[in-house]
């Protein structure tokens, strides 16, 4: 894959005769998605600016009526809007602290020549991918019960619990966390995996001669090459955090009335995207709704920004796409 | 621990292990192994469980100790199942998939075929514009987009949940920097036996490039089939529902009675297998494609 790639794309493409076909070609295979992509991409996101500063209801006749900032106002007043953005950041902590060492050691020891049951191990641990998200919230609600969920009855073998996970503030944090672990922890590993695959045995031999034990070329072998590879792990893990929803709705689902949820008990598992479902659909404020969107947006790319910059990734060596 | 020490040899070549290390570390590779396999069991069974689960009583759902194999065989919950909705959503999440995942590679394909083939002016801003979309989380787009939909009277349609999604520029991005690795002389070859450009996009350059568009499709179809957020603010009528809707509808349910618990389990195992199917059969193409979208 490599060689070839680096060439074509950092060498300057010859160009080619222009015919009078070929001249307007780009634009006709351009076209269809240059269409859908201004009416459903470019159009919705500075609509989407627009409605963050109009109050609408979404009702039928109700036009949005500008209201200047007050949407953005009211929203950093909004002791839910706090309480929201530092859920989302527990999660995402949380996630990241359990997931991305959990992912790094499942793919050592798959990597290793001694391994037995390989494609097993493996099928088994990249199969939370092939599994739908809500299906997985569904499961881990019955997984999580106060009063048949296998959760409990295991502690219940060492004397411990009951617990309503889901019902009590204390839990439900912990509980997301737990539900992010089985799904999330896959994909960084693959990751892992192929950055593993990337490693040149030599330097492993190197450093057997140089008499550095298992423990010492893990450290000074492995893991600094492993860093590009954890600091995409870590953006990917830290985006999906922010944007979560899906596994929270369904999974608070019965700590309200169905379809209403608040983010369970004492607003635990509130994130910001649930915030946002909840100003729009709840409580019918789909300009403030909007508001809370694009503050999504930018909390986003900050902390995206953010990571790349403290990790010093951005662009140091031509590891662009030559453009 | 037992102190085993063996005496170094002051040579460059690692010491021939003396017995005990060896046999320690074989006790410690193999208590690794049990730990694995122990681990990847307990990732297994929350699908154990659910396919289990679906085929057991309601009473034996709700009771403990879990029962890993169903006590009595009962497929009420399928039975169940088949009167309400959920054939219907079934082949309406399958015709939405199909559709989307298809329209997406065709429309995005021809795009990252433009940029990665031609040059023409404003082929950069406009490239650059398409990978900063990537940037754009689909939450923010989300309320515009639904006020989008009101305005062209999409609500409850399923144009609203294809079309929408089908300019999509993280596939325009995988896909470019695949063709664009593609040797030029084989573009040139074809031109000078006269193929037309469409034919040389349609010809050539999409099967050179089968397996990253197969990649692609797998992580569409997965994203496709699990979209939940978007269909659940823009459809009301339950007929039109997709899965992960029509799922969460019974779930509600169960709200009211808990004997639709083994139905929720029966439905989710029925919406798992064929996720499950593409992805074991693309396994090889989907972990190529996350590590090609990574290098890029």
């Amino acid at each position: 894959m490599g060689s070839r790639s680096e060439e074509s794309r950092t060498g300057a493409r010859p160009l080619f005769r222009a015919s009078r076909e070929s001249r307007l070609a780009p634009y006709l295979f351009l076209a269809p998605f240059l269409i859908l992509f201004t009416i459903f991409t470019i159009y919705p996101a500075a609509l989407g600016i627009y409605l963050s500063l109009t109050k609408w209801t979404g009702a039928v006749g109700q036009e949005p009526e500008l209201i200047g900032l007050a949407n953005y106002r009211r929203m950093l007043k909004d002791p839910s809007f706090i309480t929201s953005l530092t859920n989302t950041a527990w999660l995402a902590v949380g996630a990241v602290v359990l997931i991305v060492p959990t992912a790094l050691l499942l793919a050592v020891v798959l990597n290793t020549h001694w391994i037995r049951l390989r494609t097993f191990l493996r099928t088994a641990f990249f199969l939370p991918i092939g599994t739908p998200t809500v299906v997985i919230a569904m499961v881990f609600i019955v997984l999580y019960s106060e009063h048949y969920g296998a959760l409990n009855w295991l502690l219940g073998l060492f004397g411990v619990g009951p617990f309503n996970f889901t019902g009590t503030p204390a839990f439900v944090k912990p509980a997301i966390v737990g539900l992010l672990l089985w799904q999330w922890t896959s994909v960084p590993m693959i990751y892992f995996l192929a950055g593993l695959q990337g490693i040149p045995p030599s330097l492993y031999d190197a450093a057997l001669v140089d008499g550095a034990g298992p423990w010492a070329s893990f450290r000074r072998v492995t893991l600094p090459l492993l860093r590009p590879v954890s600091l995409l792990v870590l953006v990917l893990l830290v985006n999906d955090a922010i944007r979560i929803f899906d596994q929270i709705f369904i999974l608070l689902f019965f700590t309200g009335a169905p379809y209403q949820t608040s983010g369970g008990p004492g607003e635990q598992g509130l994130t910001l995207v649930l915030y946002m479902y909840r100003s729009a659909f709840r409580f019918r404020e789909l300009g403030f709704g909007a508001a809370v969107g694009v503050s999504i947006f930018v909390l986003g790319l900050g902390i995206a920004l953010m990571q790349l910059w403290r990790f010093g990734a951005l662009r140091k060596e031509g590891g662009g796409a030559g453009y | 621990m037992p102190a085993t020490d063996t005496e170094r040899r002051p040579t460059a070549i690692p010491a021939r292990p003396r017995d005990a290390s060896l046999y320690r570390r074989r006790a410690v590779r193999t208590l690794i192994q049990v730990l694995l396999v122990v681990a990847a069991l307990v990732a297994l069974y929350p699908l154990i469980f659910m396919v289990s689960g679906s085929f057991k009583r309601v009473s034996e759902l709700t009771s403990l100790p879990p029962t890993l194999i169903p006590r009595a065989f009962d497929p009420s919950g399928y039975e169940q199942l088949a009167t309400t909705g959920f054939p219907r959503w079934f082949a309406n999440s399958i015709v939405v998939t199909a559709l989307r995942v298809t329209l997406t590679i065709l429309v995005s394909s021809m795009a990252a075929f433009a940029f990665a083939i031609y040059r023409f002016p404003f082929r950069r801003t406009l490239f650059i514009v398409v990978v900063g979309s990537l940037l754009l989380p689909f939450e923010v787009l989300y309320l515009p987009l639904l006020s989008l939909m009101i305005d062209l009277d999409w609500m409850n349609t399923y144009q609203a949940l294809i079309l929408p999604f089908v300019a999509s520029g993280f596939t325009v991005f995988v896909i470019h920097q695949y063709m664009v690795s593609l040797p030029s002389e084989l573009i040139q070859a074809a031109r000078v036996d006269g193929a037309s450009e469409w034919r040389i996009y349609w010809n050539v350059a999409m099967p050179l490039a089968r397996p990253i568009l197969g990649a692609i499709s797998v992580i569409l179809f997965i994203q496709t089939w699990n979209s939940f957020f978007w269909p659940l603010i823009v459809l009301q009528d339950t007929d039109l529902f997709v899965l992960p809707v029509g799922l969460t509808a019974l779930l509600a349910r169960v709200f009211h009675e808990q004997d639709m618990w083994t139905a929720v389990l029966a439905g989710s195992t029925l919406m798992t297998i064929p996720m499950v199917i593409v992805f074991l059969v693309m396994q090889r193409q989907l972990v190529a494609g996350l590590t090609e979208g990574f290098k890029a």
